[in-house]
């Protein structure tokens, strides 16, 4: 009985490894591009990302994209905290991820995300295509389980 | 003065507007079962959007015939770049005709915002912004591109050749 | 006294004046490339072509003597077609190289092409091609396809330095600057023919290809490089000092500076810079800490300089005279120190003079230093004498040279100052040799404080703090006022 808990455990645990539930911060331009992946045309939920959430208790997957200021900071640092874990964070757009165009160091009210909450992957572009959003789940589900992917291996054994 | 429009009588029944999406959905679902073809979703990894000549990807350093940068390390594309993220340091060339030449170009790729001066403000054709959309990669990969990686990555198979040929315009004089 | 009026301005100048002198005067730009003030005048370039009116010709403003009643115009539609044409002789063999040009940014060429250009060349012939890159001695490179022949180096080597090594040779669109053969331009002044080379012909070999010009941004200063106190500008920017060029001031240095003095940018930048405080461990295994703060480390220093019976000091040249002031009224008006130390860089060649520049006295402020302690009646002895009684001292104080380069018996001092209980040297540079010493505290050099220097002459000379390179360092005035906070003394 305990063998088929464990089984049926590291079976939820898998799949709940592999669904992507989302919150997104964004502001600015990536916005759009993340709109875009998120639906028809590029559609990541093909990658096993669900629908956008709104609950941060729900979401296990954090997208922060556009500039983050100190005011924003805080509101930033409070979603991740309420978030269900392992959180996983993407960072996407330049201005995210080094304040640029704006300048750092004295006076500047900018923060990078990196030195917010642990990035785990970094999109740049200015904004990033949708490729790049999805290349970045792709990116996420390599890391989360290392090794080949299912649809690799289904590629190798059709060729 | 904005009127506010009642809603009809038939859209207080649900059903209907229930039936009139399903509908929608389910066409789809039918048009896309018979014909791939004209699916919208682009399926990522298998298959690329092909994107315009212009776009603005990552950069690339363009060679000389014999393999050389062309980049001359005038700078102008540092002084102009917005975002302040190109850093080049120079050193004099052992050939008088080449005389000055970078023995460092670093983009940080995180800072970059693809905007094109650069390319716009070289003089020789030496950067430019490549087919390349960018790609994600985990924290802890090197964001700082250098020479390596901006002129001879497998993509550019072994350096991208300028249409401008400089032994031509000697010739003429220019 | 002659009257001229220049576009209607009127103005009265000395007899023998330049039409050229009279319009600076006036703040009336007139373009020129072979005019320098400095030097003597060749009329080779026709730019600085002005109108005079009754005169049916246009005339070089630079040769023209001024005569009462004259009136010149510099503006007018004539006088702007001629120097167009005149620039675009000048541009029919220049390599558009600008790209690859260290002068690209503060040159002439390109200033007066957005002025007066002619922007539809009409030349359809080919340049002609000279050599690139040729060296002409330690210092400086040629280019002599980018040379426009205003003559300006020939006439520099001539009058100034007096040393004859450059030339115009060959004739036409072939003439070309060169040195003869087996005497290259190695004088101790040659890098003054890169400042007044209005194009980039001629580029210094240190500052080549280190920085565009557009990055760097200038400060008023006093060289430290010797005596002399020639004034100048410290080139600078976020990675650094890049370059010293001379400031004119005509009761001091004229417009020149020699070659060394170009060098002394090299001792403030980081690498050659102590960057933290260095103590060395009181126990047997000798190791040295490293970045302990200023303050605490001052602290410590004055806890012992309270118990301190007997101590040294030694100075050199090479601080401000705001700093002796404190520090001479700190150790000798406050603490009575008798024995103090004043360290010449040589004393065989300290008073020699080469005539122009160049002394063999290489603190930038001898004479402060003497000065100041006249004023507060103590004797310097020389730091030859040290020797005698170096093992009596219990506390030494070193005001190290900022300029290591031109104290060659670095080593060998040292050696005899270790001899004492407790060396705290203050210092703006790295040395092996100062590794022995209880402390090492880092000074600030002379780009980066405020201060006085007191040249040979004693005219003193305000230097001002232009950038900030080490941000833990600190003057001697900032010494002392962490010791009489430790130790508990006011001043």
């Amino acid at each position: 009985m305990s063998f088929l808990a464990s089984r049926l455990e590291t079976l939820v645990f898998n799949i709940e490894k592999t669904l992507h539930v989302p919150l997104v911060l964004s502001e600015g331009c990536c916005t759009v591009e993340i709109e875009n992946t998120s639906l028809a045309s590029y559609d990541w939920g093909r990658l096993g990302v669900s629908e956008v959430e709104e609950l941060p208790q729900e979401a296990n997957l954090l997208i922060v994209a556009g500039w983050v200021n100190k005011k924003r900071s805080e509101e930033i640092k409070e979603y991740y905290e309420q978030m269900r874990k392992p959180t996983q964070v993407i960072a996407v757009g330049s201005c995210a991820l080094s304040c640029s165009p704006y300048k750092l160091g004295a006076g500047s009210e900018m923060i990078k995300v990196n030195d917010l909450i642990n990035v785990d992957i970094f999109v740049p572009g200015c904004p990033p295509r949708p490729e790049a959003i999805l290349s970045a789940i792709i990116e996420l589900q390599k890391k989360l389980s290392p090794g080949p992917s299912a649809q690799e291996v289904l590629h190798a054994a059709l060729k | 003065m904005s009127v506010v429009k009642r809603p009809s009588p038939k859209a207080k029944w649900y059903i209907p507007g229930i039936l009139t999406g399903l509908k929608i959905t389910i066409k789809h679902m039918l048009f896309n079962l018979a014909s791939r073809k004209d699916m919208i979703t682009v399926q990522y990894p298998e298959e690329k959007f092909q994107y315009s000549d212009r776009f603005k990807g990552n950069h690339i350093l363009t060679v000389k015939k014999d393999g050389s940068l062309r980049c001359t390390a005038c700078m102008l594309c540092a002084t102009h770049c917005p975002a302040e993220c190109i850093s080049i340091t120079a050193a004099e060339h052992d050939d008088p005709e080449v005389e000055k030449y970078p023995i460092s170009y670093e983009i940080d790729i995180l800072r970059c915002v693809f905007c094109g001066y650069c390319e716009e403000a070289c003089p020789v054709d030496a950067i430019r912004m490549g087919p390349e959309h960018q790609t994600a990669a985990p924290a802890g990969d090197n964001f700082i591109y250098d020479i390596t990686k901006l002129a001879y990555r497998a993509e550019n198979k072994g350096g991208v050749l300028s249409k401008v040929d400089d032994q031509e315009r000697h010739k003429r004089g220019l | 006294m002659p009257k001229l009026t220049i576009n209607g301005q009127s103005i009265e100048v000395p007899q023998g004046t330049t039409v050229i002198q009279a319009a600076k005067e006036l703040n009336i730009p007139i373009a020129h490339y072979c005019y320098h003030e400095g030097l003597s005048i060749a009329g080779a370039c026709r730019m600085c072509l002005v109108e005079v009116e009754k005169n049916p010709k246009l005339q070089i403003a630079c040769n023209l003597p001024v005569t009462d009643g004259m009136v010149v115009y510099t503006d007018n539609p004539r006088v702007k077609d001629a120097v167009k044409w005149s620039l675009d002789f000048h541009l029919i063999n220049h390599p558009l190289d600008c790209p690859i040009c260290d002068q690209a940014g503060e040159c002439k060429l390109q200033d007066y092409y957005m002025d007066y250009g002619l922007y539809t060349p009409e030349m359809d012939q080919r340049k002609v091609k000279k050599n690139k890159a040729v060296s002409l001695g330690d210092r400086v490179v040629l280019d002599q396809e980018r040379c426009i022949l205003c003559s300006r180096c020939v006439r520099f080597t001539k009058e100034v330095s007096k040393t004859h090594e450059l030339g115009i040779f060959n004739r036409g669109d072939r003439s070309i600057i060169a040195t003869f053969e087996d005497r290259p331009l190695n004088n101790n002044y040659s890098v003054n023919t890169v400042d007044i080379c209005p194009v980039g012909a001629l580029t210094s070999k240190d500052f080549r290809f280190k920085q565009r010009v557009w990055f760097l941004k200038d400060f008023d200063t006093i060289c430290n490089g010797c005596s002399t106190g020639c004034n100048v500008k410290v080139s600078y920017n976020a990675n650094g000092v890049f370059r010293v060029r001379p400031k004119v001031n005509k009761e001091v240095n004229g417009h020149w500076m020699c070659d060394f003095g170009r060098d002394i940018y090299k001792h403030t930048n980081k690498e050659y810079r102590l960057e933290a405080v260095v103590e060395k461990r009181e126990d047997l295994s000798g190791a040295t800490v490293k970045g302990k703060p200023v303050a605490l480390a001052l602290q410590e220093i004055g806890k012992n300089l309270k118990q301190a019976k007997n101590i040294a000091l030694v100075l050199t040249a090479q601080y401000t005279v705001e700093e002796y002031e404190a520090f001479l009224n700190f150790f000798v008006g406050k603490l009575k120190v008798s024995s103090i130390y004043y360290w010449k860089n040589n004393e065989t060649s300290f008073d020699s003079f080469d005539g122009l520049l160049i002394r063999g006295d290489k603190n930038p402020n001898t004479q402060g230093l003497l000065k100041a302690a006249q004023k507060h009646n103590v004797k310097l002895l020389p730091v030859t004498e040290f020797d005698k009684s170096a093992s009596s001292f219990d506390f030494c104080i070193l005001a190290a040279p900022e300029n290591q380069a031109v104290y060659p018996d670095i080593t060998e001092k040292c050696q005899m100052f270790k001899k004492s209980n407790e060396v705290v040297c203050i210092t703006s540079c790295y040395n092996d040799s100062y590794n022995g010493f209880k402390w090492q505290i880092p000074a600030k050099s002379f780009v980066e404080k405020d201060g006085t220097f007191v040249n040979f002459k004693g005219v003193a000379q305000k230097i001002k703090a232009g950038v900030k390179i080490i941000p833990t360092s600190v003057s001697l005035e900032e010494v002392v006022y962490g010791l009489t906070e430790s130790m508990g003394v006011s001043i």
